[in-house]
C-alpha cells in the first residue's frame, strides 16, 4: 500500500516538475533515495564483489517500480533520471565512506559508462575523490557538475541531459568535454 | 579560480577542441594573447582531454583472476566467452567454410575455427562483434587488419588470407594456429624456462622486425596476441589496430593499457619504439611470469607506465641472465630514444643472440636491416673522438703547409688570375686582326704533358721540375677560345676544354698562353667570308705576335716549315731561334696566313718539333694500368650480370640499396653538371647536353647497380661487419654514432695518407734521386673550373664509385681465392697497379700506391665501407683541389673551401660520433 502511495506521490511530483515547479526536486529526493538505496544494495549484493553497478539499469528499474508511466511523459522520465543520478551518487559516496570507516578497503562498486571510462573510480578513495572534485567543479560551473552527475551516475544520454537541464545538446556536449578533462586532471592531481 | 575565469578557460578550450590536434597549440596561443597563466591552464586541460579520449576508446580490459579457458586452442580469450556462439558447429558459410568451433571472443570480434572446404585446410575466421557489424569505423579497422597483415610475410607473423562476407557479416579468414596463446600459457605454467624464453623472445623480435620493415606498427602487442603453435613456433596476431607508420597519430591509438608505452598515454603517438616498449613488457612476462606493471584502472596504468620504474626482473628470478634483464629494462625506458632502436637490436642484445651470428651460422644471408641492427650503437669515447679530430685538423694544416715543397702547383707560376690571362688572349686576337669578339667564349687551364713526358725520359736530376717556375717550358697552359656558335662540350660534365668541343667550326679562334700570359699558340679557323681573299698578296707582319710571345724577332732565322698547319692557309712560315732567357735551348716558331691575316702561330720546343703535331695536346700521360683495368672490367661485367640475376632470383640482392646508390650517382652527376658545366643560352642544346651527361653518369650508375646486386649479398654474408654502418647510412640514419665514427676514422686516415704521399714525394729528392713525376691532369682541370663545390661533389662521386668497386673487388677475390690473406695481397697488388703511372716506375710512386691500397684495404676490413668512402672522398678532394698555403693567390679560395669543408666534416663526424657518450658511460653500459 505504502508503495502505491509513494508511486502516486512521485508521479505527481514529476508532473509538477514538468510544469516548471523546480521545488519538486527537493521533495522528490527523499522519496526516491531509500528506494534507490534498497535497489543498489540488491544490485551490489546480487553480483560478485567488484562487479559493475549498471547505473542505467538501476535507474530504469527504479523508474518502472516507482512511477506510473501512463501519467508521465518523456520529459518527466528525464527528470526522474536526473534525480536518480543524484541519488546514486550519494549512495555510492555513502557506501564508500561507510566502508572506509569500517576500514575495509578493496574495490568499490564500479560504475560503467562507455564514454566515462576515463573517470571510472575503482576504489573507495576514488569515489570520494570524484565526489569531492564534483563539489569543487560545482562551485566553478554548477551546470557542468550536473551534466557529469547525470551522465555518469544516471547513465543519461546527451539528449536526455539537455532536456533535463533545458539547454541545447551542443551545450551539454561542450560542458561534458570540458568537465571530463577538468575532472581527469583534478583526479590525477589528487593521486599524484 | 573564479567562475568567470573558468568560463573564459572553457570558451578557449572548447574552441581549441574543434581544431585538428596539430593546430590546437597555436590556436590557444592566439586566443590567450599574453595571458600565460590562462594559456598554461588551457593547454593542461587539452592534455587531459586527449588522455580522456584515448582512455575512452580502450576496452577497459583489466586482467581478471578467472581461470583461463580450458580450450587449448583459444585465440583471444576475452572476458565474455559465455557469449553464445553466433554460428553453430557444422554451419557452412559462404559455401566454403564449415564452422568447427568458437575459439574465443575478443575486443575485436569472435574467432571461429573452420574448415576451408574448397582447399581442405583448417582456417580461423574472425567476425566483428554483432553490435558493430554495420559500423563503418569497425569495418574500416577490420579492412586495415587485412591490409596490414598481408604486407608482412614472416614465419612469426600470423598470415591473413582474405576478407569475406556472409549475410552482411564481414569476416577475415586467416591462418589457423593450432596452439595456445602466450597469455594463457603464462597463466598456466608461470614463467618459461630460460632457454625456451630466449627462443620465444627471438621469434617475437623477428616477427615484429618483419612488420616494422614493411612500415607496419602493431600497436597492441601483448601476450594474448602471441600464439604458440604445437611446435612452439611464435605467431604474432591481431594487427587489428595496427596502423601504417606514416599514419601515426592520425589513427586513434588504442592499445591495451597494460601494454601501452608512456608516450601512447601522453599523446596517442605510436611508433616502432612504442612497439619496442610493448615488446619489453611481453618479454618481462615471458622471463619472469609476472606483469611488469599491474593496475586496476587505465589511469593507474598511465601513471605506472609514465612514472614508475619496473621492478628489476632479478628480484623475482634469481637466475635471470643479466643480458636479458638489461635489454628488457632498456626496452622499458620511459624515454623512447633510450630504447633499442629496433626489434632486431633487441634480438641482438639477447644472450648468445647476435641475430647476425645466428643467420650466418644457419648459412643464411642476413638482410640489410639485420646487418644495420647489429654492432650496437655505442658512441665513441670523447677522448678517442677528440684525439682523432685533433689529429685530422693538425694533419690538414700539415698537408697545406707541405704543399709548397711537396707538390708542383705552387711552384708553377700560376699567379696570374684567369681574368687577366683572358684579357691578354683578347689582346693577341686584336693584334692578329680579329678585333671584334665572337659571342661565345671559354677559357681554362690545361696540363701540358709534353715537357713532363720529355723530362721524365731525359732528365733524371732531383731538380728536374724547378724549371717549371719560369713557365717556359711549363707544365701548364692557359687556353682561350671564341666561337660563332655555342660551344657544347661532350665532356663528362659538359665542361668546355681546349679540345672539347673540337676546334672544327669555321670562325673558331683559339689562343694558348703560358701561365705568365706569353703567347704559345694561336689558331684561327677561316670563317669562309671572301673579304680576306682579295688581299691575297698582302704580307703578314708576325713581329707583333713575337712580341706578345716575349720573343726577340731578331733572334730568329727563317726556316723550312715542318708540318702543315691545322687549317687552310695560303702562306706558311717557320723560324728557328731561342728564348731570350735561355739562348742554348733551341725552339721553332711556325706560322701561317690566309688572305693577309695570320691564322696560325705556334712556339714549338725542341722535343715537340719532330713529334706528330696532331698528338701533342695530350692532357695526361697515358696510363697503361687503366687499359688493363678496363679489359678486366669487361670480363667482370659479364660475370656480374650473371651473379646479379642469380641473387635477385634468390631474393638475396638488396635492390633497395642498389637503387639508392644508383640514384645517388644520378643526383651527384646532375649537381656537378649544374655547377661546373659551360651552360649555353639555347635550351635545345642545353637539354641535349644534359642528356649526354645523364648518359655518361648512367653507365657507372648501372655498373655499380649491377655489382651491388651481384656481390653485396656476399659481403653481407662473409663480412657483414664491414657494411653495418653502410646499411645504416642507406637507411638514412645519418646521425648514427657508428656511421659518424667510421667517417671520422676514414677522414683521419685520408689525411694521414695524403701527408705520407707528400713525404714520399719528397723522399727521392732528399735521397738525391730524380723527383717523381707530378700528377697534374685532374688538378689542372678543376683549377680551371674554379668551382670548389663541384670539386667536392665530384670527389664524392669518384669516391662512391671507387669505394664500392674496391669492396666488391675484395669480396670477389675472396670468393675466388678462398683465403683471406691471399685475397688481401691480390687486392693491394691490383689497386696499387691502378694508382701507378706506368711510365715512371720509381720507388716513390710505387710506395705511394702500395700505401694507399694497403690503407684502403685496412679501412675496408677493419672499419668497413663508410670509413673507406670517407677516406677516398677526402683523398680525392685533397688531390684534385689546387692546394696552396699562399692565401693571396687567386685560387686560394678553392683551397680554403676544400680544407674548410674537410674540417667541418671532421668536426661534425666527431660531434655525432661522441654524442651520448657521457650518458652511456654514466648508465654503466660500457
Amino acid at each position: 500500500m505504502a508503495a502505491a502511495a509513494a508511486t502516486s506521490q512521485i508521479t505527481q511530483l514529476l508532473v509538477r516538475l514538468n510544469d516548471g515547479d523546480r521545488s519538486a526536486v527537493a521533495k522528490l529526493m527523499p522519496l526516491v533515495y531509500d528506494e534507490f538505496r534498497a535497489l543498489a544494495a540488491k544490485y551490489l549484493r546480487g553480483e560478485r564483489s567488484g562487479h559493475t553497478l549498471q547505473a542505467t539499469a538501476l535507474v530504469n528499474e527504479a523508474y518502472l517500480r516507482l512511477v506510473d508511466q501512463t501519467r508521465v511523459n518523456w520529459q518527466g522520465r528525464t527528470h526522474f533520471f536526473a534525480v536518480g543520478a543524484q541519488a546514486i551518487r550519494r549512495i555510492l559516496v555513502d557506501h564508500a565512506r561507510q566502508r572506509k570507516r569500517r576500514k575495509r578497503g578493496g574495490g568499490a562498486a564500479r560504475v560503467t559508462l562507455d564514454d566515462a571510462v576515463a573517470l571510472a573510480p575503482q576504489r573507495d578513495e576514488e569515489v570520494l575523490a570524484l565526489d569531492e572534485a564534483l563539489e569543487k567543479l560545482a562551485k566553478l560551473d554548477a551546470r557542468q557538475s550536473q551534466v557529469v552527475e547525470m551522465r555518469f551516475f544516471g547513465g543519461m544520454s546527451m539528449a536526455e541531459v539537455a532536456a533535463a537541464l533545458g539547454v541545447s545538446k551542443r551545450t551539454v556536449e561542450g560542458d561534458w568535454t570540458m568537465a571530463r578533462a577538468w575532472l581527469l586532471r583534478e583526479l590525477q592531481k589528487d593521486r599524484a | 579560480m573564479t567562475s568567470e575565469r573558468y568560463r573564459r578557460v572553457k570558451e578557449i578550450f572548447l574552441a581549441a577542441c574543434d581544431r585538428p590536434a596539430e593546430q590546437q597549440g597555436q590556436a590557444v596561443a592566439e586566443m590567450c594573447g599574453d595571458d600565460d597563466d590562462l594559456k598554461a591552464e588551457v593547454l593542461s586541460l587539452l592534455e587531459s582531454h586527449h588522455q580522456a579520449n584515448l582512455i575512452s576508446q580502450q576496452p577497459l580490459e583489466v586482467e581478471t583472476e578467472e581461470e583461463p579457458s580450458s580450450s587449448a586452442a583459444s585465440s583471444d580469450t576475452g572476458t565474455h566467452v559465455s557469449t553464445a556462439a553466433r554460428f553453430a558447429a557444422g554451419t557452412v558459410l559462404a559455401g566454403r567454410y564449415r564452422i568447427i568451433s568458437l575459439l574465443g571472443v575478443g575486443g575485436m570480434g569472435e574467432v571461429y575455427r573452420a574448415d576451408d572446404l574448397t582447399l581442405d585446410q583448417a582456417v580461423a575466421l574472425k567476425f566483428l562483434p554483432p553490435a558493430h557489424q554495420t559500423d563503418p569505423a569497425w569495418f574500416g579497422r577490420f579492412c586495415n587488419e587485412v591490409r596490414l597483415s598481408r604486407q608482412v610475410t614472416h614465419p612469426n607473423v600470423c598470415r591473413v588470407f582474405d576478407l569475406d562476407q556472409v549475410d552482411d557479416q564481414h569476416f577475415i579468414s586467416m591462418e589457423f594456429v593450432d596452439g595456445e596463446n602466450l597469455a594463457s600459457l603464462l597463466r598456466r605454467i608461470g614463467r618459461l624456462p630460460p632457454d625456451k624464453a630466449v627462443q620465444i623472445a627471438r621469434q617475437l623480435c623477428a616477427g615484429l622486425a618483419a612488420a616494422h620493415e614493411k612500415g607496419v606498427l602493431h600497436r597492441d602487442l601483448k601476450p594474448a596476441n602471441v600464439m604458440l603453435d604445437g611446435r612452439g613456433q611464435v605467431r604474432i596476431t591481431d594487427f587489428g589496430i595496427s596502423a601504417p607508420m606514416n599514419e601515426q597519430g592520425v589513427a586513434p591509438s588504442s592499445g591495451t593499457p597494460a601494454y601501452m608505452a608512456p608516450e601512447q598515454f601522453r599523446s596517442g603517438q605510436a611508433s616502432t619504439l612504442s612497439d619496442i616498449y610493448s615488446l619489453g613488457l611481453v618479454l618481462y612476462e615471458v622471463f619472469t611470469g609476472r606483469q611488469a606493471f599491474s593496475a586496476n584502472s587505465v589511469l593507474e596504468y598511465a601513471r605506472l607506465h609514465d612514472g614508475t620504474s619496473p621492478t628489476h626482473p632479478s628480484t623475482f628470478v634469481n637466475d635471470i641472465d643479466p643480458l636479458v634483464e638489461r635489454v628488457i629494462l632498456r626496452c622499458l625506458e620511459k624515454e623512447p630514444t633510450r630504447r633499442p632502436p629496433s626489434a632486431l637490436a633487441v634480438a641482438a642484445a639477447l644472450p648468445g643472440g647476435d641475430p647476425l651470428a645466428a643467420a650466418l651460422a644457419a648459412g643464411e644471408t642476413p638482410s640489410p636491416a639485420m646487418v644495420a641492427a647489429a654492432g650496437g650503437d655505442m658512441p665513441m669515447s670523447i677522448v678517442r673522438g677528440g684525439v682523432l679530430l685533433g689529429l685530422t685538423l693538425v694533419g690538414l694544416m700539415a698537408v697545406v703547409l707541405l704543399t709548397p715543397i711537396a707538390t708542383l702547383l705552387p711552384r708553377m707560376a700560376l699567379s696570374e688570375p684567369p681574368a687577366v690571362l683572358a684579357e691578354k688572349a683578347k689582346q693577341v686576337l686584336e693584334t692578329a686582326g680579329y678585333a671584334s669578339a665572337l659571342p661565345n667564349q671559354a677559357q681554362g687551364f690545361a696540363a701540358d704533358a709534353s715537357y713532363v713526358a720529355w723530362a721524365t725520359k731525359n732528365d733524371q736530376t732531383r731538380s728536374r721540375w724547378d724549371r717549371l717556375a719560369s713557365a717556359r717550358p711549363g707544365a701548364a697552359s692557359f687556353w682561350y677560345r671564341q666561337s660563332p656558335q655555342p660551344m657544347v662540350s661532350r665532356d663528362d660534365f659538359g665542361v668546355v676544354s681546349m679540345d672539347e668541343p673540337a676546334r672544327s667550326l669555321p670562325g673558331m679562334r683559339t689562343v694558348v698562353l703560358d701561365p705568365l700570359g706569353r703567347l704559345k699558340r694561336l689558331e684561327i679557323l677561316p670563317d669562309g667570308s671572301r673579304g680576306g681573299l682579295d688581299r691575297l698578296t698582302a704580307a703578314v707582319d708576325f713581329a707583333p705576335l713575337f712580341k706578345l710571345a716575349e720573343l726577340n724577332f731578331a733572334d730568329f732565322a727563317p726556316a723550312e716549315p715542318s708540318a702543315p698547319p691545322p687549317m687552310y692557309a695560303d702562306a706558311r712560315f717557320a723560324w728557328r731561334g731561342h728564348y731570350p732567357e735561355s739562348p742554348r735551348q733551341p725552339i721553332t716558331v711556325e706560322g701561317a696566313s690566309l688572305g693577309g691575316r695570320c691564322v696560325y702561330f705556334r712556339v714549338l720546343e725542341a722535343w715537340q718539333a719532330n713529334a706528330d703535331l696532331g698528338q701533342l695536346e695530350v692532357s695526361s700521360s697515358p696510363r697503361s694500368g687503366y687499359v688493363v683495368f678496363q679489359v678486366v672490367m669487361l670480363a667482370v661485367i659479364a660475370l656480374g650480370l650473371l651473379l646479379a640475376w642469380y641473387n635477385v632470383r634468390e631474393g638475396r640482392g638488396d635492390s633497395a640499396g642498389a637503387h639508392k646508390v644508383s640514384a645517388a650517382f644520378l643526383v651527384l652527376g646532375t649537381l656537378i653538371w649544374l655547377l661546373a658545366a659551360n651552360h649555353v643560352p639555347q635550351l635545345s642544346l642545353e637539354i641535349q647536353m644534359f642528356f649526354r651527361v645523364l648518359g655518361f653518369i648512367l653507365v657507372p650508375a648501372a655498373i655499380v647497380w649491377m655489382f651491388y646486386l651481384a656481390l653485396e649479398p656476399y659481403v653481407r654474408r662473409i663480412w657483414p661487419e664491414t657494411v653495418i654502418s653502410w646499411n645504416r647510412l642507406l637507411a638514412t640514419r645519418l646521425t648514427d654514432p657508428l656511421v659518424a665514427s667510421h667517417a671520422l676514422i676514414g677522414l683521419a686516415i685520408a689525411v694521414a695518407v695524403t701527408i705520407l704521399s707528400e713525404l714520399v714525394n719528397l723522399l727521392p729528392m732528399w735521397l738525391g734521386h730524380a723527383a717523381p713525376v707530378p700528377y697534374l691532369a685532374s688538378q689542372m682541370r678543376w683549377l680551371s673550373r674554379d668551382n670548389a663545390a663541384a670539386t667536392a661533389l665530384s670527389a664524392l662521386l669518384i669516391a662512391l664509385y671507387m669505394g664500392l668497386l674496391y669492396l666488391l673487388l675484395l669480396v670477389l677475390l675472396q670468393l675466388l681465392l678462398r683465403r683471406r690473406w691471399l685475397a688481401a695481397g691480390m687486392f693491394v697488388l691490383a689497386v696499387g697497379a691502378l694508382g701507378v703511372q706506368w711510365d715512371d716506375l720509381g720507388i716513390a710512386p710505387c710506395a705511394q700506391s702500395a700505401i694507399t691500397a694497403g690503407l684502403i684495404l685496412l679501412l675496408l676490413v677493419r672499419y668497413g665501407l663508410v670509413a673507406a668512402l670517407a677516406a677516398l672522398w677526402a683523398m680525392f678532394l685533397l688531390r684534385n683541389t689546387p692546394l696552396t698555403s699562399d692565401m693571396s693567390i687567386w685560387y686560394s679560395g678553392q683551397s680554403r673551401f676544400a680544407v674548410g669543408l674537410l674540417c667541418v666534416a671532421a668536426m661534425t663526424a666527431a660531434t655525432l660520433a661522441t654524442r651520448g657518450w657521457r650518458t652511456a658511460r654514466s648508465r654503466g653500459a660500457v
